[in-house]
């Protein structure tokens, strides 16, 4: 009897030790890992957040500071020129359209960026690619006293002719930019070399895109629903679990941050491979027929050759379209990842820019047709810029996936998108 | 015995007379009155042809009376780059792509036709419309050794920006016409009013095609089945008469003749009613919010001044692809029966004018703006050909529904069109 009262207290001592010793161990483990590892707790919140945003399938944010939780998830809807938006788009267009019916602010100067989710990251407010660009060209004595408004119109897996149509359905709405330039190129020949491979027209838009809104669920409503829940349960688990971690700080601990961030990524490789299992699903679906567009040879040489024809065809015409209406156009093709030699990528990008042979052969295969297809436009009279080797001296890491660049990508690109600009506007005053 | 035979003699003696003679009344009756009235049969078996058609909303086939069981269906798809499409649009762009890419005939001088289906009907082979371009132009001594091919791209219920985006993806397609002709202007101002009064963009394709393709029927839907199976009763029966009046040739007859159309047009007057109950279902259906594009004004006055912008834009947009590539291209407004004093109307044309009030008030409206804008684009330089009183003079019937014309109407038509097109054609030798 005497025994049990003592060993209860004893209980409790080590209870008791074992709570505070805990956290107390876990921040003295931590530090040390922090200091020995030199652990990058931005970094990993960064990461995180660009998790999300590619499992929402938005444009990524230049920024990166936005909240987990305010991300867009990006509802896409048929539309009847471009095969698809975003309800975003929509909506920015009934701004644009109110804005085109009254005369714009004097002495802005308006500048379209077409293309796709990279022109929409490079085209958003807080990028500093068209930060630069804003900055260089306020040098120019021209631009003094104007006041540089973008209209971003670069959105998520858009390709030509998507940016003809985007920009020719705007010019009749009224909208009338000063300038437009079309940041293009990749997907011009990655998504078409992927279309080809899942059956449908290379001209068309992105197969995972037209062939989701466009074909009927039919009888199997209920395996297409499975599949969707699976897409859609890891990408709210995802957001949940970063959100409430970023909210408690968990990144900033060099232990918990990277717990976190595995908790989140392996929600992101559910998410991946559930989307994956839905396009071989509709690939496989014998109903998707007329909406696989005219029969084309599925040869890879033919298709990159059709896809860079119809990207340079495009381009034509969207220059005559401005031409027309005195618009200064430029066409920039972007620089991407897995173009050969076009920059040397760091471990980090070795990482994080993973592709599948696919879209590797693409753009190793297709960039220099694009390339040769560009110079051919200067010397019919377009605006040409070619921009896929801007990132070849920067050592630094710049892409957070296979075609996505980060602020400094950005910073860099908007640079010689500028210059380019400068170079190729007409001399003499600006237009009003 | 005999008293009662002879009656009965008498009676069958009667009978036989009669069952000779009420057919051979009927055949003298039946040749006078056609000598009487100039009664063409050939006439009335192309009205069965156009009523019936009418019924398959698709494109009507002015040229040459098809038989019955040819008569295609206008089953529709959805396309990427124009809203929708109709089901042989891959096939006709299949060829058009594999000629493309063969090496031309010599000599071939390719010519374009876009719009909707007046243009559809006007080039299709064998339609006079087509025939009489060529004669006119094979008067010209440019055109002496070239072969004129005619690329019919009219589909119905297109309007602009549709045949623009078409042009701009055959274009980037490798599709390379030597001139381009829009027919176009009634769906312009008459479809972009009934979408507008419907409550979707008028600058959307025609809300009758779209909505039907993209809704999801959702509650409405065992209504949307009934309305569509009344469609399809009376498309049938109309189908059914006409292959009986085919078989018998029944439009020999000017006593049978027109009865069979009596009768054909109450079943397309069925088939509108029908037509009509599913729109206003479509109209109601909840959910086509994103899919009824960006907000307009719904003012009638203003949706026919959003529809003309559209309209003189998209042309203006053709005209600058065109001529970028040295491809002549003229704008045709059509001529149609509800643009006030355009033709002074036959009892025929009166009894099968009737169409929604959106129509009417729509070219009404539409017209003289349609004017306006085209006497505009002519001041800029394009070539433009009102012929919307092109058959102001002309006493006979041409008009067999509210819009759609006769072999005769094409014949003028056609006329005039080559004759403005040999004035508009730069000087100089034709391109190879």
């Amino acid at each position: 009897m005497t025994d049990s009262p003592t060993k209860k207290p004893r209980w409790k001592k080590i209870l008791l030790v074992q709570i505070i010793l805990w956290p107390v161990l876990l921040l003295l483990a931590d530090l040390t890992v922090n200091l020995v590892s030199g652990y990058d707790s931005e970094a990993t919140r960064i990461e995180i957040s660009e998790i999300i945003e590619r499992m929402n399938s938005g444009v990524p944010d230049p920024a990166r500071d936005k909240n987990v939780e305010d991300q867009e998830v990006v509802d896409l809807s048929l539309h009847p020129y471009t095969g698809f938006g975003s309800r975003g788009m929509l909506s920015a267009h009934t701004g644009e359209f109110k804005k085109a019916r009254k005369p714009g602010p004097e002495g802005e100067y308006r500048i379209m960026i077409l293309g796709g989710s990279v022109a929409g990251g490079f085209g958003s407010k807080r990028s500093e690619g068209t930060g630069n660009l804003r900055k260089l060209l306020k040098l120019d004595p021209r631009f003094e006293g104007r006041t540089i408004r973008f209209i971003a119109q670069g959105f998520g897996s858009f390709k030509q002719p998507q940016q003809l149509n985007l920009a020719n359905f705007m010019f009749a709405w009224g909208v009338r930019p000063h300038a437009v330039i079309n940041l293009d190129g990749f997907n011009e020949v990655v998504l078409t070399l992927q279309n080809a491979r899942s059956g449908i027209n290379p001209t068309y838009p992105s197969f995972a895109r037209w062939a989701h809104l466009s074909s009927d669920w039919g009888t199997e409503t209920n395996t297409i629903l499975d599949i969707l829940a699976a897409i859609r349960e890891p990408q709210e688990k995802a957001v949940e679990l970063a959100s409430r971690g970023l909210k408690f700080k968990l990144h900033k601990s060099s232990i918990l941050g990277p717990l976190l961030l595995e908790g989140v990524s392996g929600h992101q490789w559910r998410h991946a491979q559930a989307t994956k299992e839905y396009t071989t699903f509709l690939r496989r679906r014998p109903s998707l027929g007329p909406l696989a567009g005219p029969k084309f040879p599925n040869e890879d040489e033919i298709v990159l050759s059709d896809a860079v024809r119809m990207w340079s065809e495009s381009s034509r015409s969207l220059h005559a379209l401005c031409e027309e209406r005195g618009i200064f156009y430029l066409n920039v093709l972007q620089p991407t990842l897995h173009d050969t030699g076009s920059k040397v990528p760091t471990l980090e990008e070795r990482r994080k820019g993973q592709a599948s042979a696919t879209w590797k052969l693409g753009a190793s295969a297709g960039y220099p047709l694009l390339r040769a297809a560009g110079a051919k436009l200067s010397e019919l009279g377009v605006n040409f810029y070619d921009a896929s080797g801007v990132f070849k001296e920067v050592e630094e890491t710049l892409y957070f996936d296979a075609c996505h660049f980060n602020q400094f990508g950005n910073a860099v690109l908007g640079k010689a998108v500028a210059e380019a600009f400068l170079e190729l506007l007409p001399e003499g005053e600006l237009p009003e | 015995m005999t008293e009662s035979t002879r009656p009965r003699r008498s009676w069958m003696k009667i009978v036989l007379i009669q069952l000779v003679l009420i057919p051979v009344l009927f055949v003298i009756a039946d040749v006078a009155i056609g000598l009487a009235t100039g009664y063409d049969a050939e006439n009335t078996r192309a009205r069965f042809a156009a009523i019936v058609e009418s019924m398959q909303s698709g494109v009507p086939d002015p040229g040459r009376v098809v038989a019955t069981e040819r008569i295609k269906k206008a089953d529709l798809r959805l396309h990427p780059y124009t809203g929708f499409g109709p089901r042989g649009l891959n096939e006709s762009h299949n060829n058009e792509f594999r000629l493309a890419k063969s090496e031309p005939l010599e000599n071939e001088y390719r010519i374009m036709i876009l719009g909707g289906s007046v243009a559809a009907g006007f080039g299709n082979r064998g339609s006079g419309g087509i025939v009489e371009v060529r004669r006119v132009l094979k008067e010209d001594p440019r055109f002496k050794d070239r072969v004129i091919r005619f690329l019919g791209q009219g589909f119905g219920s297109y309007k602009q920006p549709q045949q623009l985006f078409l042009a701009s993806y055959l274009l980037g397609s490798g599709v390379v016409p030597h001139a381009i002709i829009s027919l176009d202007g009634f769906n312009e101002v008459a479809l972009s009013q009934q979408n507008g009064e419907a409550g979707m963009s008028p600058n959307y394709p025609a809300f009758s095609q779209w909505v039907h393709l993209t809704n999801k029927w959702g509650e409405n839907g065992d209504s949307m089945l009934d309305a569509l199976m009344k469609i399809r009763d009376a498309r049938e029966r109309g189908l059914a008469i006409t292959g009986t009046a085919e078989r018998y040739g029944l439009h020999h007859s000017s006593l049978i003749g027109p009865r069979v159309i009596g009768r054909l047009q109450h079943e397309k007057r069925q088939f509108s009613k029908a037509a009509s109950e599913y729109i206003g279902l479509l109209r109601n259906a909840d959910g086509f919010g994103p899919l009824a594009g960006p907000n307009f004004s719904k003012k009638h006055k203003r949706i026919a001044e959003n529809a003309v912008r559209m309209w003189k834009e998209s042309t203006r947009a053709l005209n600058s692809i065109c001529k970028d590539r040295g491809i002549f291209f003229m704008n045709v407004l059509q001529p149609t029966l509800h643009d006030e004093g355009s033709k002074v109307l036959t009892e025929s044309e009166v009894v099968t004018s009737v169409a929604l009030d959106s129509w009417v008030r729509g070219a009404k409206l539409g017209y003289p703006l349609l004017r306006r804008a085209g006497r505009e684009l002519a001041e800029e330089g394009l070539a433009y050909f009102d012929a919307s009183l092109a058959f102001k003079d002309v006493e006979a019937t041409l008009y067999y529904d509210p819009c759609h014309f006769n072999q005769l109407g094409y014949q003028v038509l056609g006329i005039r069109i080559g004759e403005r097109f040999l004035e508009a054609l730069p000087e100089g030798e034709l391109p190879k």
